[in-house]
């Protein structure tokens, strides 16, 4: 019995742990500090409601910094792959981040720059990468939409100008003749809209314990003012067998 | 909407109405566009006279964007870079500083885009450097209440190009003008951090700058050519009058003409721009043939 209990107590420890976070319906209210890289707004934001997958495709357009200064066009690579940006990751149907297991990226951003402005590809390939951690979104009354991100675990050739930080990005969908099945606030259906934006740096959010909801505090304290009457039964029991 | 008549009813109705409550004009984006990157909003309340200010967007690169669709292509060109880390002016907007509307001024500075070329142009020079410029007057302005949308309706005046990749080759000069003569452009501003405790109208009485690290003594000397004319002190706490906000804050902006675009129309420049060669080809050999015989 004992045993039993300490499973379920286990289970639920675990499925706390486990459960979707950073439940956002409306914005985190990022927004990315220097160095900052822009993406224009030939991009688009899609939204895939059988699989849960929200992309953004963009091109990058400039690389921003005050210190050391920085402010260049992103090329192509050298190898000739195309500039560009992909943002994808899985949420619930009311929008919540699932967060992914698996060592692929979230952010990939391609492309090449010349930092100092010798003429001279500095960094070429795959310039930023990173993990998806938290999704905010906002359906605005006007029809322009937002979206931010933070993400982590960050990697690629420019990744030294962001040592110790997170990355946050802020989408900008506006309203566009180009698109007719816009974000309206579900995430029951499809939609896809236009999509720009920045990427940039943001502090390391301070690290607080799991939160631990109150319901469930109730619930673990009445199991342990339960367990002694459990115990005095079966002792019960087994010395007055029937 | 097929002109200008239904924009300047809606405009005319927003005047008549007096703007009791901020309103966007809702303007729909539409293709071709150019992002401005890396930008930052100043307002100097009373720029032009005690009862208007002028809104000005600077921006360290623009964007060019044929479309959203797959194979479309992009053009990106920078205001800055070695040796000079200045960025460029690419709107301006009168604002009525009591209310937050739009001002028809006469001043030769004010309701202007002023798109230029970016830094690696060097016109009538052999290298192959393209770039894009988009000229033309501000016709009405939106906002909302809350600071962080922006909407106005432009006219184009001249658009330029040079050396222009193959992929946009329908891009030539004065090509948008012309065709577009009969309508009006879109401009959309986003500014993430709004007005915060100087919501509304009061917004307007005061002077501040929006954008990426705006409060950083590193981003006010980049921005120091066009923070001249703003209240030397900042202001501490923003709700502080009489000297100028600066507030960090992710600010997007971009243009688009006409609204809307008449896709048969562009898809017919296209063709056009890329059957222009062979004609000037064909004209050459039936002169050359001509004076042969």
């Amino acid at each position: 019995m004992t045993l039993q209990r300490l499973i379920a107590l286990l289970t639920i420890t675990a499925g706390i742990g486990l459960a979707p976070n950073s439940a956002s319906a409306t914005l985190i209210g990022l927004s990315p500090f220097l160095p900052t890289i822009d993406f224009s707004g030939s991009g688009n934001i899609n939204y895939e409601a059988s699989r849960g997958i929200v992309s953004v495709t963009a091109v990058p357009s400039i690389l921003f910094s005050v210190d050391p200064f920085i402010s260049i066009e992103i090329q192509n690579a050298v190898d000739n792959a195309p500039k560009s940006l992909l943002i994808q990751f899985q949420v619930d149907n009311s929008g919540n981040l699932i967060s992914s297991s698996s060592s692929v990226p979230d952010l990939i951003l391609i492309g090449s720059v010349d930092t100092d402005g010798d003429n001279l590809v500095d960094h070429s390939g795959t310039l930023l990468s990173a993990k998806v951690t938290q999704f905010g979104f906002l359906d605005s009354a006007n029809g322009d939409d937002r979206f931010d991100l933070r993400l982590d675990s960050i990697g690629g050739s420019l990744a030294y100008l962001y040592s110790d930080h997170n990355l946050a990005s802020l989408v900008i969908s506006e309203i566009s003749s180009s698109y007719t099945n816009t974000f309206n606030g579900s995430f029951d259906v499809d939609w896809q809209g236009q999509a720009k934006g920045v990427i940039g740096l943001i502090p390391i959010e301070s690290v607080s314990p799991v939160p631990v909801t109150p319901s469930f505090w109730l619930w673990a304290g009445a199991l342990a003012s339960f367990f002694p009457g459990v115990k005095f039964v079966k002792h019960r029991s087994n010395n007055f067998p029937d | 909407m097929t002109g200008k008549k239904p924009l300047l009813t809606l405009t005319l109705a927003l005047a008549i109405s007096g703007n009791a409550n901020a309103t966007m004009l809702g303007v729909v984006q539409t293709y071709p566009d150019i992002t401005l990157n890396q930008n930052y909003l100043i307002y100097d309340n009373n720029a032009i006279d005690n009862t208007t200010g002028l809104l000005k967007l600077i921006s360290f690169g623009s964007t060019l964007n044929e479309g959203p669709d797959s194979g479309n292509s992009t053009l990106t060109q920078s205001y800055s870079g070695p040796g000079d880390s200045a960025p460029n002016l690419m709107f301006t907007i009168a604002i009525d500083r009591t209310n937050g509307n739009w001002v028809s001024s006469e001043n030769p500075v004010a309701n202007k885009v002023s798109i230029g070329f970016g830094n690696s142009v060097i016109l009538n020079d052999p290298s192959n450097t393209p770039g894009f410029s988009w000229q033309g007057d501000i016709n009405a302005f939106g906002w909302n209440t809350n600071g962080t949308f922006f909407d106005a309706t432009w006219t184009m005046s001249s658009d330029n190009y040079v050396d222009m990749p193959a992929s946009l080759a329908q891009f030539t000069d004065g090509v948008l003008t012309d065709a577009m003569a009969a309508y009006m452009g879109g401009i959309k501003i986003s500014n993430s951090a709004g007005f915060g405790a100087s919501n509304g109208f009061a917004a307007y009485q005061t002077d501040w700058v929006f954008g990426a690290n705006a409060n950083s003594l590193g981003i006010q000397a980049l921005l120091a050519p066009f923070l001249t004319e703003l209240s030397a002190s900042a202001c501490s706490p923003s709700t502080q009058t009489g000297c100028t906000n600066y507030i960090h804050s992710t600010v997007t902006s971009d243009l688009f003409v006409p609204v809307p675009v008449p896709a048969a129309l562009w898809l017919w420049a296209g063709a056009l721009a890329l059957v222009a060669p062979f004609v000037k080809q064909i004209k050459g050999s039936t002169l050359a043939r001509e004076n042969m015989t």
